[in-house]
């Protein structure tokens, strides 16, 4: 009997085990693509950075309040003159951004997918 | 036979399938400041993360620093120092030069409806330090002629700017664009960046591509909205976008609401039915400047000049009725039913 070098089982083995591969990628890509986050930044500096979908209020040292409930994202209290952060409602499609201008802070939701890329003002 | 080559097929897929999605089409790197009075926010796409890491970091340096030429109210910033001296005349930098003659020439399309000098009737009305008052007509009269750019006289030969006793320039009007400008030639000179958004207060500046794809996809913001609300898309590919909108700075007194977008010749704010104006542009000064004049002189008279600038733009009206000019016809997409294009 001849003795081939990769037999049929092989092939199939490969075949499985690639399968397993192409899987183990795609599966957390499919399961994580819905998944938001929210990031907190002070002059660039990023403060906090979590899930959406966890429930906080945050308190900052430039006396900021923000609060994340429901999968929505909110400026709660601020000590500037405007409050344009305060008024400028509650996030929740990743993409969306709002700031505190005098105090320098950034509240924003970011996902694996975006709606635009970016938007003009 | 057959199921060896289904095979192979299978492992060969995996295998480059697995890696392309571990290399992928790009890295995303992104940054934010504050300049301007806003948030700057840019967004590289590149191989190298580091490199984008560190070319976004550079824009946003590159962008504070040009503020500090542009500010009309930093007292340390070269503007302010020119506007003290401006009736002597003043000798500035290359760089504040070419923004004041570009600016100036783009203005005098507007029949002194909006202009370089425009800092006299802006500090009445307290837009730009946000001391808002509602100023009288004896003050908005005497005021009115302080805001003609004819009187500005500019040497390129000497880099002076001269204007009579009491005009204040101000950028304000072309600011965040022309820092979009001063982030793409940034971009320019570094090869590994294939792509980039940079935002500046909403002026947008769209460099290569963004990864996986061929075009950005820009939504405009809802002027009846809250900060994030958009009505509509643009797919654009490499390009500047400006909006300027009754929403932006604004306040109310004794029930009426008053907005930032002057009409220089009567000194009080534009009203020609718009809400927002949106420009597509091949430069951000010409886009962020433009969508300001579009704003003051309204459609009609506008298509001449963005024709000039071989430019594009969508107005927005107070009724939510959107006009869209034919350049952009193909790239536009309305995405809220509350809204009708004519």
């Amino acid at each position: 009997m001849k003795r081939k070098l990769i037999s049929r089982r092989d092939l199939i083995l490969f075949a499985v085990i690639g399968v397993l591969i192409l899987l183990s990628v795609l599966i957390p890509k499919i399961i994580n693509g819905g998944e938001k986050y929210v990031t907190v930044t002070i002059d660039g500096d990023t403060v906090y950075h979590d899930k959406l979908s966890v429930d906080n209020e945050i308190t900052l040292d430039n006396s900021i309040k923000i609060k994340i409930e429901n999968g929505e994202a909110y400026f709660l209290e601020s000590d500037c003159k405007d409050k344009t952060c305060i008024k400028s409602g509650r996030l929740k499609n990743s993409g969306d951004v709002s700031a505190c201008l005098p105090n320098k802070t950034v509240l924003s939701v970011k996902g694996e997918k975006t709606s635009f890329d970016a938007v003009t003002y | 036979m057959k199921i060896k080559k289904i095979a192979v097929f299978l492992i060969l897929f995996s295998i480059t399938f697995a890696f392309s999605s571990c290399s992928g089409a790009g890295k995303v790197q992104e940054a934010s400041s504050f300049a301007m009075g806003s948030v700057v926010s840019v967004k590289t796409y590149s191989n190298n993360s580091k490199a984008g890491q560190s070319v976004c970091d550079e824009i946003t340096a590159e962008i504070s620093r040009f503020d500090k030429v542009i500010s009309k109210n930093d007292k340390s910033a070269e503007l302010y120092s020119a506007n003290q001296s401006l009736s002597n005349g003043v000798k500035v930098s290359r760089e504040l030069f070419d923004v004041v003659e570009s600016t100036k020439e783009l203005f005098s399309l507007s029949g002194k409806k909006v202009a370089v000098t425009s800092g006299a009737l802006t500090e009445l009305w307290g837009f730009d330090t946000d001391n808002f008052n509602v100023p009288s007509d004896g003050e908005i009269k005497s005021a009115i002629p302080l805001c003609d750019d004819s009187a500005l006289e500019l040497d390129r030969s000497t880099l002076t700017l001269k204007a009579k006793q009491g005009q204040i320039l101000n950028l304000g009007a072309v600011g965040k664009g022309a820092a979009c400008d001063k982030a793409v030639d940034l971009l320019l000179s570094h090869e590994e960046i294939k792509g980039a958004i940079v935002s500046v207060g909403g002026s947008l500046a769209l460099y290569g591509k963004p990864s996986g794809k061929d075009t950005f996809t820009i939504g405009i913001r809802n002027p009846f909205g809250e900060v994030n609300d958009t009505f509509a898309t643009l797919m654009l590919s490499s390009c500047f976008v400006s909006t300027s909108g009754s929403y932006e700075k604004t306040f109310e007194k004794d029930g009426v609401t008053y907005h930032h977008l002057l009409n220089l010749t009567t000194g009080k704010p534009a009203d020609n039915g718009l809400c927002s104006v949106t420009v597509v542009a091949h430069s951000g000064l010409e886009s962020d400047a433009l969508s300001t004049v579009c704003f003051v002189l309204g459609e009609a008279a506008s298509y001449p000049i963005l024709q000039k600038y071989n430019a594009e733009a969508v107005f927005v009206y107070t009724d939510k009725t959107v006009s869209v000019s034919d350049g952009l016809q193909d790239s536009f997409t309305l995405t809220d039913k509350d809204f009708t294009v004519e």
